[in-house]
């Protein structure tokens, strides 16, 4: 019997949104990006911690000879999952996060291949398992608009008629599991321009964070109606962070609308500048951290049930020749034993929950960002 | 003779010769009244149809005219009365039928022979009438001809006329060809009277003698010796007649001949006798006026009867003859003073001579001698005799009766003229009334005027709120691509301008950059003032939305334009450039005698929009154009330069990289946050569209002002609406001006001279 509860968290955006420096942009650096807490969020498999470093490399080299390319970040062929440890440190057992990341183009229909639809119907139930529906809105196309084709284009970009139908469905599996916590997560990305607390200094966050709950207000409205318990959070998150927006030109490419944006490095230049992270993991892990508390209380009170049920089975008289019987079988001392076992998990479980106490006290000091993070 | 009657016709003649002055005065005055009295009847016509005045205006015009023609004969009354004043002898005329010594007696008098002033024992001889007056010094004719057209007049005329021809042909050739009836009873009119008889034959030898005397149709007056004149004045001779080619009728040419010589009788200097030729015989129309005017030519008439070889009793012509007389005795009171009987004292009828004088005191002097006309005798031919027995008495009643025989005439056209005035004046007074009738009646045309305002108003607030409605639609609409398109515009132009190194190419720029980096050490000064430089340009580039926003407001103006000019006709010319008609209306509207400020107010407000990019626009990008600075604000407020780069190759290229991507950014932001002012321009004219529709027909004062400026310009506004109600009342001042005009002359006529 292992103690490793599994939770998962879904993705849900179409093709260059954003998924894959989103999620990389999470799991990079993972010691660091914790820091302080008594939690590790680690590879929990090789091919993991293979993708993570693939990806990073290539997000790095998009920041090559001083110029920003968005192609160095190639769009993903097929979907991904990672698997994650999070654990509190001292102790040996954790939650296993599986993370499905997919190539966007499955997500919306228009763009979605043929020989796709079984796949696409794996990340479905994946989706519908999972507690947390990770949403990366691109925020170019959401801010540069002028007019009613481009606003048009904008949701089209954004695929909002699908988002709204995953987070329906999410929602939907979310319902039926009452006593389970449940995370919608609104993350603008490519936002970097709009927010003055990287290294940026033009302030459109209010109008951002506006722009979002008007795109989004349909995604809200299904949650909220399908999975009352569900939490809903707004974050802003850079993932590169020292790029400044030139210019962005609304095409067509393959009857899709498409928004090209130009940007120039800014800051030093060297390295990416991330911000909202921090914010997005904390809102994360809260979720999480949360959701394992709540499953390990109720183990471990299992738990002390059992034990006591143990110890009083093992001390129990069952007469003179029950007694005798037990104690010639050996089946008595097996008892004990059996007792101390359970009383030892028992305390473990305790233990472990004490120390989530611990961490769950710690996450709701650690402050958020006004300006990126936003709770309904 | 006495020197004393000579002396006493002096002084008549001297005493007419003040008085003409005055009388020609009066005829001034008179002339005055004609022409003003023409004038209102002039008025009175032109008065526009209108039903109720039209009967009244059409009596008044008739009255006006018959007062018109009373005038003129007043005139010719004054005119005569003038002329007779100014005569500066006293003229006898010498009457009488054929062969009573008529002729014998103006040789008696006058001095002249035979073959100067012809008389002849049996057929009639003087043709022409001729008038012989005193002169101590000449002796002379002065005969004035006819040409075709006085002849035609004066002669042909009264003959076609009592013959019931067609008018008298119009020129000399037409009258040579004329088809004139060669019989009597070819001539219209059935029967041919005796007197028509004698008329075409007379006519045709008019006409046959032609020849003879054509060439002296010329106009003019020529002297001729008195031993010349015979031919000029009197009928060929019966030789003559019987000569081919029906001898000389020179005389058919002469219209006139006025003898000047010594007169025997020389006491009595002024002194003129006037040959009356066949008067009571046949009297053609154009003689029956030379007797008309004889009342002004002559103070006197000598009408000579004669008793004949076989009879005592007065002819049938001769009492024609006093008739004639009696009646063309003008403002003379009585016949008596200005028609005489001469009875010819010829030795050959001395016998019947008794009896005719019985004749005469019987049946014309209704059997008391003297009673209506006097009665001389003398032997015409007695040199004495006339001196005693006629011109003696004869001047010495003229020379009392004259001043009476004046001032009767001059009280009988004084009368005439009184009376006529009045009837003028009264005339006046019904036009004034009738005028002002027109006038109150044309009165209740500026309720129209309020109406027409009211509707105008109605269209204006109609035109107006659906020209507010439609700018709003127009760009209220959450998109305004014609905006977007001129934004695009701009910012592609500097895309361009950038794409293309800035306008002058990256290498060149680059060259720049590194010579400018090399010698100042550092890459800040040159950066510093490039990126200033592209923000001008940039700027600039931006404000060439200026035509598209002038457009907007030309099309404001021209929208307005249309609205207003639909209702203010002409005041608000469509054909012009709009702004340029918003200024003329607003001159209008300015106008010093009847201002309509309220409406000036709006649409000065109207042309004093500004939409400009440096006004309107410029405020709300500048902080996305301060980006192109070398130093902006850092995250956390502090100054940071944007660009450092190391005055190298590689480091001029990344500066271009970077001044490029900095200019970009500018423009696409300046873009970006345009387009979200998308609406401002369009809500700004919107704006002043309805404030300029309240101002013009909402407002408190713009009531009264649209009927001031439509008072002031009605008739742009409704060009022929008013027109017939102006005729009218211009008619009618016209008409009172005209009959005032007429009271003021009529007045003056009652002035004493
Ligand atoms: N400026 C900017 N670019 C970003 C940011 N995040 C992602 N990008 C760029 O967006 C592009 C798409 O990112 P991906 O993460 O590959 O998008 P995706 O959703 O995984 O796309 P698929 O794999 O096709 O589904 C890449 O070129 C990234 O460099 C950001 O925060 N800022
Ligand atoms: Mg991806």
């Amino acid at each position: 019997m292992t103690d490793e509860l599994r939770y998962r968290i879904g993705l849900a955006g179409p093709s260059r949104v954003g998924k894959s420096s989103l999620v990389v942009s999470l799991l990079r650096d993972s010691r660091e990006q914790l820091g302080g807490l008594p939690l590790q969020l680690t590879a929990a498999d090789l091919a993991t911690e293979r993708r993570v470093a693939k990806t990073t490399t290539e997000l790095d080299n998009s920041l090559l000879r001083g110029e920003f390319n968005s192609d160095a970040l190639a769009g993903n062929v097929e979907a991904f999952t990672f698997q994650l440890r999070l654990a509190a440190k001292r102790s040996s057992t954790g939650v296993r996060i599986e993370l499905m990341d997919y190539p966007g183009k499955w997500f919306n229909p228009r763009t979605r291949p043929d020989d796709s639809v079984a796949d696409w119907a794996a990340c479905k139930d994946f989706i519908a398992d999972a507690s947390v529906l990770l949403v990366p809105v691109e925020a170019i196309g959401l801010m540069e608009n002028n007019n009613a084709w481009q606003r048009a284009a904008s949701k089209q970009l954004l695929a909002i008629e699908e988002v709204e139908k995953t987070a329906e469905w999410w929602a939907t599996a979310r319902g039926s599991y009452h006593d389970e916590p449940a995370l919608l997560l609104l993350c603008p990305v490519k936002c970097e321009s709009y927010l003055a607390d990287n290294l940026n200094t033009t302030d459109r966050a209010t109008e951002l964070h506006d722009a979002v709950r008007a795109m989004y207000a349909g995604v809200v409205k299904t949650v909220r109606a399908n999975a009352p318990h569900a939490e809903i959070a707004y974050c802003a998150v850079d993932t590169i962070g020292c790029v400044n927006l030139v210019r962005a030109e609304w095409t067509e490419v393959g009857g899709q609308p498409h928004i090209s944006a130009k940007y120039r490095i800014i800051g030093p230049g060297k390295s990416m500048s991330y911000k909202g992270i921090d914010d997005l993991l904390t809102l994360l892990l809260r979720h999480l951290v949360d959701a394992q508390h709540r499953a390990l209380e109720i183990i471990a009170n299992q738990r002390e049930r059992a034990a006591n049920d143990a110890k009083s089975l093992a001390i129990r008289n069952e007469g003179l020749i029950g007694n005798f019987l037990l104690s010639i079988s050996g089946r008595r001392r097996k008892r004990v034993y059996r007792s101390g076992v359970q009383r030892e998990e028992a305390d473990r479980t305790h233990q472990q929950v004490d120390e989530l106490n611990q961490v769950i006290k710690e996450l709701a000091e650690r402050p958020l960002s006004t300006k990126r993070v936003n709770t309904w | 003779m006495t020197d004393d009657i000579g002396k006493r016709i002096e002084g008549i003649v001297a005493e007419r010769a003040r008085l003409a002055p005055l009388v020609r005065a009066d005829a001034q005055r008179w002339r005055a009244v004609l022409r003003s009295l023409l004038a209102l009847s002039q008025q009175l016509e032109q008065q526009p149809r209108q039903e109720e005045p039209h009967a009244v205006r059409d009596e008044l015009v008739a009255s006006a005219q018959v007062a018109a023609e009373e005038v003129e004969a007043l005139l010719e009354s004054f005119e005569r009365f003038a002329t007779r004043l100014l005569r500066s002898t006293i003229n006898v005329g010498v009457s009488g039928s054929a062969r009573v010594g008529k002729s014998t007696l103006l040789q008696t008098i006058s001095g002249l022979a035979d073959n100067e002033i012809p008389t002849g024992a049996d057929i009639p001889v003087t043709a022409v009438r001729s008038r012989i007056f005193h002169s101590d010094t000449r002796s002379r004719a002065l005969v004035s001809f006819h040409t075709y057209a006085s002849l035609r007049d004066e002669v042909l005329a009264g003959y076609h006329r009592d013959l019931g021809l067609p008018p008298a042909p119009a020129t000399l050739e037409a009258f040579r060809a004329f088809p004139y009836p060669q019989r009597p009873e070819d001539l219209p009119g059935g029967e041919p009277s005796p007197t028509s008889v004698v008329l075409l034959r007379r006519l045709l030898a008019m006409r046959d003698a032609l020849p003879s005397y054509e060439d002296l149709l010329t106009g003019d007056e020529r002297e001729i010796p008195l031993s010349e004149l015979r031919p000029f004045i009197a009928y060929p001779t019966h030789e003559e007649r019987m000569r081919p080619g029906h001898g000389d009728h020179r005389y058919l040419a002469v219209r006139d001949a006025r003898i000047e010589c010594p007169f025997p009788h020389a006491d009595v200097r002024h002194l003129g006798v006037l040959d009356l030729p066949g008067l009571g015989e046949l009297m053609v129309g154009a003689e029956a006026h030379h007797v008309d005017g004889l009342r002004d030519e002559v103070d006197a008439v000598v009408m000579v009867v004669r008793a004949s070889a076989t009879t005592a009793y007065l002819r049938e012509s001769d009492a024609r003859t006093l008739t004639l007389l009696q009646e063309s005795r003008g403002g003379v009171s009585t016949a008596r003073d200005f028609v005489f009987i001469l009875v010819n004292d010829v030795a050959v009828d001395r016998s019947r001579l008794a009896a005719l004088r019985h004749e005469i005191d019987l049946k014309i002097n209704d059997g008391v001698p003297d009673q209506y006309f006097q009665v001389l005798q003398a032997d015409a031919a007695n040199h004495g005799a006339v001196a005693a027995g006629v011109l003696g008495p004869l001047l010495a009643h003229l020379a009392e009766r004259l001043p009476v025989m004046d001032a009767q005439i001059h009280a009988a056209v004084s009368d005439s003229a009184s009376g006529l005035a009045t009837r003028i004046e009264a005339i006046a007074r019904t036009a004034m009334a009738h005028a002002e009738r027109v006038r109150r009646s044309a009165g209740v045309v500026d309720e129209g005027l309020q109406d027409r305002v009211n509707t105008l108003r109605g269209h204006l607030a109609r035109d107006l709120t659906a020209l507010v409605a439609d700018i709003s639609a127009k760009y209220a609409s959450t998109e305004d691509g014609e905006y977007a398109d001129a934004v695009e515009y701009a910012y592609r132009g500097v895309l361009g301008w950038t794409e293309a190194g800035f306008g002058e190419g990256r290498e060149s720029w680059q060259a720049r950059a590194l010579d400018r980096c090399v010698e100042d050490h550092n890459s800040t000064p040159f950066l510093s003032e490039e990126l200033n430089v592209l923000r001008v340009t940039i700027t600039q580039r931006f404000a060439a939305m200026d035509d598209f926003l002038s457009a907007r407001v030309t099309d404001l103006y021209a929208r307005v334009v249309a609205v207003l000019s639909a209702r203010l006709g002409e005041l608000v010319p469509a054909d012009t450039e709009p702004a340029k008609a918003l200024r003329q209306l607003r001159e209008l509207l300015t106008d010093p005698v009847e201002p309509s400020p309220s409406l000036a107010k709006a649409v000065e407000d109207l042309l004093e929009v500004r939409l400009d990019f440096r006004t309107q626009l410029y405020p709300r990008v500048r902080d996305a154009l301060a980006e192109c600075n070398l130093e902006v604000a850092g995250p956390s407020g502090q100054p940071q330069v944007q660009v450092i780069a190391a005055p190298t190759e590689a480091g001029v290229d990344r500066m271009y990289r970077a001044v490029l991507d900095i200019a970009e950014q500018t423009a696409f932001r300046t873009r970006q946050q345009l387009l979200t002012l998308a609406l401002e321009p369009g809500q700004a004219l919107r704006a002043v569209t309805e404030f300029f529709a309240d101002a013009f027909i909402r407002s408190r004062d713009s009531k009264r002002d649209l009927l001031r400026l439509a008072r002031g310009h009605r008739d742009r506004i409704w060009p022929d609406a008013f027109r017939e109600h102006d005729l009218a009342v211009t008619t009618a001042s016209a008409i009172t001006a005209a009959a005032e005009s007429v009271v003021a002359t009529v007045t003056e006529t009652r002035k004493a001279p």
